[in-house]
């Protein structure tokens, strides 16, 4: 005779399987003490497989940016199932547009859940809400990068460029300035910042001196992109318009428009790897 | 026309396993169940009873000797169709209810679903069943999982009936209803083998019987041929199975 | 024909009764819920992840529904010893492979629809949906998965024992998903001899990832060719069966006696 379980028992389970959940929540959201440095419960219970898993949940926003297609590897020989295959699987080359990148953020949030150092994570994630036309929502993710990366460059650079495309001269060069400044300061450790990406920052606040009406401010930036970068034409004819006088913030106006166009009709590509400085 | 069994030196061994020697379950077993009539199996545990039960079903193929059911081999679909069987302590199926494990077991032979219904109705009425043909077998009783594995053995309205144990967790009650059924399967024409050791019962309805011990026929006759004059069937049962022990 | 429909009857009842379809969607529902609760920088209303994450989840459980089910079918048949009455009726082996392989497939089958329907319900609480035709491709491609893979854990049953049929069966399904796919990448390079024997392991072993179109529901990339599905689901087909007759040529020799199998 086998005696039929009342409710009882499924009441008890319930009510001990909710008090795991909640514990389980709250440990994870609470930061666990370890000698002067405060680590995630995430962190601890990872170690430096953390890490690992960041970049693996980073690598599947990059999928969910190529709209589910994977990268393809080469095949010794194409296999009679590879061309089923080709028909299942996704392989058309294709980028999310507008709000759908938004839809990278899941694993972006993710990716830094994981390990906030993975400052590839936040810049994606700071750009694809920038793209998606919500400057709020990139300003809140880079404060939230600055919190625990606050030494790095990168995100101070991000950060001016959204401020210089929101009109905010002023705060963008405090950031610009301090980008500069943190790179400058890295003597030992390598580089995160190319000669380029300097050369951009540069050039950046030279556009916020002009909108400023700070036309020497404006010219120094100039010439310190010339000595990065002799070679450059372009360069040496916006200093030596900026040197012969003139409406300083007309002309900077229609840079910045010309700036934003570009942007807007870039190859989706190129602005995926232009939204890192 | 055929004897519905027939067993004609019938041997079966186990062969050898991890470092034990073969054995030897059955040796020369000859025995022939007559149309109508019903046959009682008796022997000690581990006898032999229900290996011999099982080759007769195909269950197991036997070593030597031969082997005959309602005139053909068991392994026979159209020859199972004619069969109904009851295993040594009954598990079936916990999360069926009594009706439905009827029902199924009726569908496995092909019955239709009115004429299922019908019989299922009068089976479970019969082993005494019908209030609780709703509940699930899982709350069954041992005597009530022994009553609904004859009723299941029944719902094929089988020739040959074949049980294994059939009183076995039953009440007297329970043994006298069981008494009643193969009783009036008799005087239907079927014909019913079963192993038993419940001597009482076997002495009461059994018009052969036969006595297994350590794999071989010791007695084989009608009951009332093999016992001397005054000797219960116990008591001959005693007699062949332990011969050198002091009967009490 | 009823035969295999009353054995297959025999192990729905068994699955819902014993409530296991309950339990994983309540663990799916859970896994849901803790997602839902995650915070996405304030977004509210993304979907995609939900659907890939909810689609993956169905997948996993209903992988491990399918295996268990199927694995336990005629194992549990022989340690309750209902096999002798089962055996006893008049049904052949082949009866008793099949209609316990129809019964397991049926029911993972709508075990994995529910497990469906649960994410469907989300994604659309989220204000996402999915797109109907590639849905029911999704859904027939991976019934034809299950199809294989219940088949597969009978066959392993009929010469292995329960908990080493289903440790194989997911052995073998994890290297027919994530291997077979690969190995013209893995022969990349590789010495002729070493590239024959991947050809060989390429054509022999089953490509399970081809009954996978999750990603195409996920980013809405659109239906397949009606022409590229009915070819998977026939492969699909040939697989199932050619393990069932594996399975039914194992089993018509096996003999029975209470207490092991010879």
């Amino acid at each position: 005779m086998i005696v039929r379980a009342t409710w009882q028992p499924w009441l008890g389970l319930l009510a001990l399987w909710t008090g795991a959940f909640v514990t389980a929540c709250f440990l994870l959201h609470q930061p666990l003490l370890q000698s002067g440095q405060q680590l995630s419960a995430w962190a601890n219970l990872l170690s430096a497989g953390r890490a690992e898993m960041s970049r693996s949940l980073y690598g599947r926003a990059e999928v969910y940016f190529h709209r589910g297609v994977e990268d393809r590897e080469r095949q010794a020989f194409p296999g009679y199932f590879g061309q089923w295959l080709q028909a299942v699987a996704p392989t058309e080359h294709r980028h999310a547009e507008d709000a759908e990148g938004l839809e990278t953020m899941p694993w972006l949030r993710w990716a830094t859940e994981m390990d906030p150092q993975n400052m590839d994570a936040w810049l994606d994630a700071a750009y694809a809400a920038a793209y998606a036309n919500n400057p709020a929502l990139s300003l809140k993710i880079l404060a939230a990068a600055a919190r625990h990366n606050p030494r790095d460059e990168r995100l101070y650079a991000q950060r001016g460029l959204l401020l210089l495309h929101q009109r905010s001269f002023a705060q963008a060069t405090r950031d610009f300035d301090r980008a500069l400044q943190l790179a400058a300061e890295r003597k030992t450790e390598a580089a995160v910042l190319t000669q380029a990406e300097l050369i951009a920052i540069l050039k950046n606040k030279t556009l916020c001196a002009e909108m400023l009406g700070q036309r020497e401010t404006a010219m120094e930036q100039l010439r310190r992109c010339v000595a990065l970068e002799p070679a450059r034409v372009v360069t040496r004819e916006w200093l030596a318009t900026l040197a012969a006088g003139g409406d300083l913030r007309t002309d900077a106006e229609q840079r910045l428009r010309g700036m934003e166009t570009a942007a807007r009709h870039a190859d989706p590509d190129e602005r995926h790897e232009e939204s890192k400085p | 026309m055929n004897n519905p069994i027939e067993l004609e030196d019938l041997r079966v061994e186990f062969p050898a396993r991890r470092g034990h020697p073969p054995m030897v379950a059955l040796e020369r077993v000859t025995l022939t169940v007559q149309q109508g009539t019903i046959y009682g199996f008796l022997g000690p545990n581990g006898a032999g009873k229900t290996t011999t039960i099982h080759t007769l079903l195909g269950f197991m193929a036997p070593t030597a000797g031969r082997v005959s059911i309602l005139g053909g081999d068991a392994s026979q679909p159209a020859i199972r169709q004619r069969i109904g069987y009851l295993s040594e302590h009954p598990e079936l199926y916990p999360y069926l209810t009594g009706h439905e494990l009827l029902i199924n077991m009726g569908q496995l032979f092909g019955v239709g679903r009115t004429e299922l219904e019908r019989r299922a109705a009068a089976l479970l009425a019969r082993v005494g069943l019908a209030s609780a043909a709703q509940r699930r077998l899982a709350t069954y009783s041992r005597g009530m999982l022994q009553r609904i594995g004859l009723a299941q053995a029944l719902i094929n309205d089988p020739d040959l009936l074949i049980l294994d144990e059939p009183t076995s967790g039953l009440d007297p009650l329970g043994r006298m209803d069981f008494r009643k059924i193969i009783l009036g399967l008799r005087t239907a024409g079927k014909s019913i083998f079963f192993s038993s050791h419940e001597l009482s019962e076997v002495e009461r309805v059994c018009d052969h019987v036969a006595i297994l011990a350590a794999g071989r026929i010791v007695a084989a006759d009608k009951v009332e041929a093999l016992m001397a004059p005054g000797e219960s069937l116990e008591q001959f049962f005693l007699r062949m199975v332990m011969p050198q022990e002091v009967q009490p | 024909m009823i035969r295999l429909w009353v054995l297959a009857r025999m192990v729905w009842l068994d699955l819902f009764r014993r409530k296991d379809p309950y339990v994983l969607l309540m663990v799916l529902g859970a896994l849901l819920a803790a997602l839902l609760s995650f915070d996405i920088f304030g977004l509210g209303n993304l979907v995609r992840y939900l659907k890939d994450v909810g689609l993956l989840l169905t997948w996993l459980l209903a992988w491990v529904l399918a295996v268990q089910l199927a694995a336990r079918q005629l194992p549990q048949e022989e340690r309750r010893h209902t096999i002798f009455s089962l055996i006893a009726k008049p049904i052949t082996r082949a009866d008793l492979v099949l209609g316990k392989w129809l019964g397991a497939w049926l029911a993972a089958a709508a075990g994995t629809a529910l497990l469906y329907a649960a994410t469907w319900l989300v994604v659309l609480l989220r204000g996402g949906n999915f797109e109907l035709v590639t849905l029911m491709q999704v859904l027939l491609l991976h019934l034809c998965f299950l199809a294989f893979v219940t088949a597969l854990s009978i066959a392993l049953t009929t010469i292995l024992t329960q908990s080493a049929a289903m440790t194989m069966a997911y052995l073998l399904t994890g290297a027919g998903y994530f291997l077979a796919a690969r190995l013209p990448v893995m022969a990349t390079g590789a010495a002729p001899a070493k590239t024959n024997v991947l050809l060989v392991l390429y054509y022999a072993l089953p490509h399970l990832e081809l009954f996978d179109l999750r990603q195409r529901l996920v980013h809405d990339w659109g239906p397949i060719p009606a022409g590229v599905l009915l070819g998977i689901l026939g492969y699909g087909a040939l697989w199932t069966a050619g393990l069932l007759l594996l399975a039914w040529l194992a089993y018509r020799r096996t003999r029975f006696t209470r207490g092991e199998m010879t």
